[in-house]
Parts: structure tokens; C-alpha cells; sequence
């Protein structure tokens, strides 16, 4: 086989043990690899029901198709786990080294059993596996941790995939880490923290075959040249960070908890802000051409020396949904987050929910209680102070910190009970995750992506903002058209995610970023890497069933129509300015937006997969376990 | 950024279309063209919007017809991700 190993390596942490699972080659021709093939690995090999939070819950791994090969950003591996977040599948992508490591050790897959008693570094070198004691590793942020690995095996040619403080503390949506990437949401280092793995190593020292070298090259050189164009420019020039003016001005940029979508010093937290005073430089992951990570650093004052890569959903999380406008703060809070290794957007979000509890009289100064701030601080939007005190309170799980770990559901479900107030009806969560920052009260298809997310409302696993932000349709209204656009963005995206390769390529095939621009492409870059002969219409099918296997991880864990879901705020309340003022998407319409997806998607009006649909896809295990 | 400028009013006559404020606008900054407006002047390129007041994209098909008076035409580049 080319471009595949065939093996999965097992680990087990409780026994210490490891082994190798050989899979056929029609396994990876139907799930491929990223998010698609570790749910697979999921679905496989966690216990039914298990508690996110236990030795039953395996982390899986499946790397890309692409990744060690010549094929711009194809060097992209999925995590997934079932999450602590949600209690359905928690599949993130992250990129760069780590997966190469792990592809030219000879490993499609990595699944991780069990729970180790003490922290331990799972060291894999090709094809051996060693447990090494990772205490002097406890403490260290996610930076600190990869290079104390490299200095500890003495060689720099190691990669790892890492917890920072956050995870070791039990933060529920923290983060897993690899060379400065992070598989955010759904809170995979809470997963690993729970398991007393501190990091993953690896050192792969073998080449990777693929079929057809001479195709691969060319097709890789052509890709890599248009992708300098126009068509990333502004990936390349200001990063994500652009969008904050984008959506403003169309009335959808979160503001103080997502009560607004225009924030009136949204020029100060801006990408063009940022490039003019804060970045330092533009860094790219591994096998990447076009590098969009913008470093930024606070240059002087309390916080000189916060420096990290800020993309537009961790911004707007830590600026204007927070009232903030101190561009220097938002950076650190950031710094914060990624160094401690946990989610910058749930840990936003969260306290833009502590800021309006405080802000409506329910939260009082001395909840804000630590050591730092014997007698608390005022929580209120706009203050910088504030802002870091929480993130860092958070990370280490200290006083009121302890509560907003665990993601606004959690946090407004505790504070409801033992207050008797309604602060859920601000917190910002549908299945348990805090949304994107897109405001969907503006954005109709969308809210229905975002209802209907399988780990959560999310603007990488749905691109439905696409046809609502173009104009395709109208974004205020909604009609029988919905389920379909839905449907096809969703599965869209998910092509991607299972390949992996990076979204911000999808134009550089042809210039257009759909199907018959991208397609074609895709099709001779997996033919030339594994010698398949998949033609154009097995490409989305690829993306179909990578939903499919994931609904039905959730819905094996009890998954019901109405966790599609929306935040209340997103349901109830209109903002009251800008060009999006006066829209909600009301709970008729979202019920309507859902059947007309379920029926698109040839599932039941209760969201339920029919045992022939699954058999159409090549899944016939699934589909004898959930299929009705 | 690539303006040096984040709004301006411009005068047009009644009839103008949205594709001649693409080629005025061009004219006007050179530096647009090729990152925003195609080498021909006269088209933006693929997710560059004109949003109207806001609330509505132009289409394609839309950009023989002319704005009314006092709309507001917003020039957006749309990315996804982060």
C-alpha cells in the first residue's frame, strides 16, 4: 500500500503494554485518515457510555494522507476522543511537525487506552515505545514541555503533542499541543490531563512511499506557486485577525457576550491594528506555502514578552466579546491560553459570561477572590485587569477560576442552582461548547450549522456562514432551501478535515473553492499518493461519511433531535444596533431549518441515520448498531 | 491597509454602476488591483464584496445596477478559519 502504513499502534497506559492493529486497505479508501478515521478509531474502541473523563475514553489519532509528503499543507493529523465538553465526539485537527514524525514512524493511526497512575511521556521511536516518567515535566507550558522533551532525548528532531498546566489541572476545555498548534475545542487536554499523559513524543526516522513521485511533484509544485497568489493574500498579509472588521461592519462580531455584533473600537483590535504595532513576524506550519500565522507580542509595559500566534476566533473571544479594546491585553490572555494549553475561545467566552453575571448583579467583587486579589476585582467588561486575572485563575483552577473551567454550561448550571438565578440564559453554549464568533442571529443557514454540529456549534466543521456572508441566499430569512446549503458546506468541510489538508488552500486549485474547482485536483492527489483509482464522484461521499461516523458516535451516546441546539441569547434576544439588529432565529424556525436538514441529509425527522443510507456509505457495523 | 484609508465618500453620478466604482476605486488605488480588483480593473476578485448599507451583497449579476442615494457600500474580504 502507498501513502499508508496499514498499522495502528495501540497503547495502553494501565498496563503499559503496547501493540499493532494491521487495517485493510479498504478501511483507509473509507475514512482516509484526519477527523473521519480517528472517530473511526473511536468508534471502534471506547465503551459505549463511558465517562469523558475515565480510563475507557481513548484518545485516537489518524493522521493525514498527505502529511510527510510534497503536497502543500498536507501535514495535518485528527484527534478525537469522546468529549468532556459535550458527552458526543470531540474531533479536533491540528497540524505541522508531530504528524510527520508520526507518519515516517510507520504510524496511519495511534489509539491510547486506560490511564496511567503516574504522568508519564509516551515516547514512540519507529516502531518502539517507551514510558518515561514525566514528573520534572509537570508545570511546564506547551512550549516548555516540546523543548524539554528534545533537550531530555537529546534530539531536536522529536516532536510532541502536549498538555501545558491547564490540562494537568483538570480545565475542561483545554488543549492538546503540537509545535505551536493546537487541536482546540471539545477539550482533549482535560482528556489527556485525566489519563496523566503530559505528552506524546515521537521520532520517526523512516521515508514514505507514494505511488506515482513524478504526478505528486508537479501537482504539488502547481498548487505551491498558485498559492501565492490572490487567492491567500489575505491569509498571508493579515492572517484570520482581518475578519474583525469584516464583521463588524456587517453587524456580526461579538460584543460583551454576544449581546451586540458591532463593537465601537473594533479599529483598535484589528488585524490591520495588530499588523501596524504588534507583529513580529509570519510564521508557517510544516509542509505549508502559505504561512498565516501572525505573531504578535506585547513589545512593552506590564506585559512585554507575551507573544503568540493570534488568529481571528481567539481575538474576537478575548477583545470584543469582552468589551476590550487594549490590544496588548487581549494578546496576553491569549499568550495565556496557549501557553497554558487550553481552548482561547471556550476560555473567553466564559468569562464574557462572568462579566455579564457580574455586570447584572449576581456576581459580587469578592467572588473574584485570589491570592492576587485578596479582595477580588470588579468583572466588569472592558477591564483588561480583569480579563487576566481570570484567564490565569482559570488555568490554575483558583477560586472562581475553579468554576468558569469547566466552559459556561457547567459554570450557569451551578451558579442557577445554588443562587436560584437564569445566568444560562447568557451562556454562550450549544452541546456544551461556546460558538464561534459569528454571530448567528444574523447568519440563518449557519445558525443551523451551528445547531446541528455534531461536536458543537463550530465555523470550521460548518461553513454555512459562506452562503449567508456572499449573499447567496438572505441571511435574515429562512426558507426550504436551508437543510440542503447546510448539508453541502458541512460535508464540504469535512472532505477537508478528513484529508486533512488546510481549508485556506480550497481556492488555489482552479480559483473557485467548490466542488468542481477543488475536486479534480483532490482526486489525482490521491491517486498519485496511493496508486487508488478514485475518480470524481468518490470525493464526496468521503465528506458524507465522516458526518455519518460521527452522528453516529453520538448517537450511540444517547444523542436526541433536540440537542440540536442553540444558545437561548441566540433564540431570544435581538441585538438592538448595527445591520443585523432585530434578528433571532426563533425556535419555529430552527425546527423547520432542522427538518429540512435531516431531510436533505436522507436521515428520519428525528435525526436518526436509516440502517440503508449507512449501507450506501460502506458502513454496515454502524448501521446494524444505530442504524433505524 | 492597503488604501491607507477606511472610509471615504466618493461622488458619482446617478447612473453610476457598481462595476464603475470598481474601476473608479482602482483608478483611484492602484494598489488594489491584482489584491482586490482583477488586472482588468473592472471585476473584484473572488471573495471581495460589495455589502450595501450592510445588510445585502451585490451580486454578480447585480453590478450593472447603481447604488441610491445615501447607501453605504461596503468593501469586504471575506476569509474563513482561525
Amino acid at each position: 500500500m502507498f501513502g499508508y502504513s496499514g498499522k495502528i499502534l495501540h497503547i495502553d497506559l494501565t498496563t503499559r503494554k503496547s501493540w499493532v492493529e494491521e487495517k485493510p486497505e479498504d478501511f483507509f479508501k473509507k475514512y482516509i485518515g484526519g477527523v473521519s478515521m480517528a472517530t473511526r478509531l473511536c468508534w471502534e474502541n471506547i465503551k459505549p457510555g463511558c465517562d469523558a473523563l475515565s480510563a475507557d475514553n481513548p484518545i485516537c489519532i489518524a493522521n493525514g494522507i498527505f502529511a510527510g509528503t510534497p503536497v502543500p499543507v498536507g501535514a495535518k493529523y485528527g484527534l478525537a476522543s469522546k468529549s468532556p465538553m459535550s458527552g458526543f465526539i470531540g474531533d479536533s485537527l491540528s497540524g505541522s511537525w508531530f504528524c510527520i514524525a508520526l507518519k515516517r514512524a510507520g504510524w496511519d493511526g495511534v489509539v491510547i487506552h486506560g490511564a496511567s497512575e503516574k504522568w508519564v511521556n509516551v515516547f514512540v521511536d519507529d516502531d518502539r515505545v517507551e514510558f518515561r516518567d514525566a514528573t520534572k515535566l509537570l508545570g511546564l507550558d506547551t512550549f516548555q514541555t516540546e523543548e524539554a522533551i528534545r533537550e531530555q532525548l537529546a534530539d531536536d528532531q522529536v516532536r510532541s503533542a502536549t498538555i501545558g498546566p491547564a490540562g494537568e489541572n483538570g480545565v475542561r476545555y483545554a488543549n492538546v499541543t503540537n509545535d505551536g498548534r493546537q487541536a482546540g475545542r471539545t477539550g482533549h487536554g482535560a482528556v489527556w490531563g485525566f489519563k496523566k499523559l503530559k505528552a506524546l513524543s515521537v521520532r520517526g526516522t523512516h521515508g514514505i512511499q507514494v505511488a506515482d513521485p513524478k504526478t505528486l511533484n508537479k501537482l504539488s509544485f502547481d498548487i505551491t506557486k498558485a498559492s501565492q497568489g490572490p487567492h491567500t493574500v489575505k491569509y498571508r498579509v493579515l492572517g484570520t485577525s482581518q475578519n474583525v472588521l469584516t464583521l463588524n461592519k456587517l453587524g456580526l462580531l461579538p460584543t460583551r457576550n454576544y449581546q451586540e455584533g458591532t463593537f465601537e473600537q473594533a479599529e483598535l483590535v484589528s488585524g490591520e491594528y495588530m499588523h501596524d504595532h504588534q507583529l513580529v513576524k509570519v510564521i508557517a506550519c510544516a509542509q505549508c506555502p502559505i504561512a498565516c500565522e501572525h505573531m504578535s507580542a506585547v513589545k512593552s509595559g506590564e506585559y512585554a514578552g507575551a507573544m503568540t500566534g493570534i488568529e481571528y476566533e481567539c481575538l474576537f473571544a478575548n477583545s470584543s466579546n469582552l468589551g476590550i479594546s487594549d490590544i496588548q491585553t487581549s494578546i496576553k490572555m491569549i499568550d495565556i491560553a496557549d501557553r497554558g494549553g487550553m481552548d482561547a475561545m471556550s476560555m473567553g467566552i466564559t468569562i464574557s459570561w462572568a462579566m455579564e453575571t457580574f455586570e447584572k448583579g449576581i456576581f459580587k467583587k469578592e467572588d473574584f477572590k485570589s491570592k492576587k486579589y485578596p479582595d477580588g476585582f470588579e468583572a466588569k467588561f472592558g477591564n483588561n485587569e480583569a480579563g487576566i486575572a481570570m484567564a490565569e485563575m482559570i488555568r490554575d483552577r483558583e477560586g472562581i477560576g475553579k468554576l468558569l473551567s469547566e466552559g459556561t454550561k457547567r459554570a450557569s448550571e451551578a451558579i442557577d442552582k445554588e443562587r436560584k438565578t437564569e445566568t444560562w440564559k447568557w451562556a454562550m453554549q450549544s452541546k456544551g461548547m461556546e460558538p464561534a464568533g459569528y454571530d448567528a442571529r444574523g447568519l440563518k443557514t449557519f445558525s443551523l450549522g451551528s445547531a446541528v454540529g455534531t461536536r458543537g456549534p463550530c465555523h470550521n466543521r460548518s461553513a454555512a456562514y459562506d452562503p449567508d456572508i456572499q449573499g447567496e441566499v438572505d441571511r435574515f430569512k429562512v426558507d426550504e432551501k436551508r437543510g440542503a446549503l447546510a448539508k453541502d458546506t458541512e460535508e464540504y468541510a469535512a472532505v477537508y478535515d478528513t484529508l486533512p489538508l488546510c481549508k485556506f488552500i480550497r481556492r488555489c486549485f482552479t480559483g473557485k473553492a467548490d466542488r468542481a474547482g477543488a475536486w479534480p485536483t483532490i482526486v489525482q492527489l490521491i491517486n498519485a499518493t496511493t496508486g487508488w483509482d478514485f475518480k470524481f464522484e468518490d470525493i464526496d461521499p468521503i465528506g458524507e461519511r465522516a458526518v455519518a461516523i460521527k452522528k453516529a458516535f453520538n448517537i450511540r451516546e444517547g444523542w436526541k433531535r433536540s440537542d440540536d441546539a442553540l444558545p437561548y441569547r441566540w433564540m431570544h434576544d435581538p441585538m438592538t444596533k448595527g445591520p443585523s439588529a432585530g434578528h433571532v432565529t426563533s425556535e419555529k424556525e430552527l425546527e423547520y431549518m432542522k427538518d429540512t436538514y435531516y431531510q436533505a441529509k436522507g436521515w428520519t425527522k428525528e435525526g436518526l441515520i436509516p440502517k440503508k443510507k449507512l449501507i450506501e456509505l460502506g458502513m454496515e457495523d454502524v448501521a446494524e448498531q444505530i442504524g433505524v | 491597509m492597503l488604501t491607507g484609508q477606511s472610509e471615504m465618500m466618493i461622488k458619482i453620478r446617478q447612473d453610476t454602476a457598481f462595476s464603475e466604482i470598481v474601476e473608479l476605486l482602482g483608478m483611484k488605488f492602484p494598489s488594489l488591483v491584482g489584491q482586490i480588483i482583477d488586472k482588468n480593473g473592472n471585476d473584484l476578485i473572488a471573495t471581495n464584496l460589495f455589502s450595501l448599507n450592510g445588510q445585502r451583497i451585490i451580486q454578480e449579476s447585480e453590478m450593472k445596477e447603481s447604488p441610491k442615494e445615501g447607501d453605504r457600500l461596503i468593501l469586504i474580504s471575506l476569509l474563513a478559519g482561525g
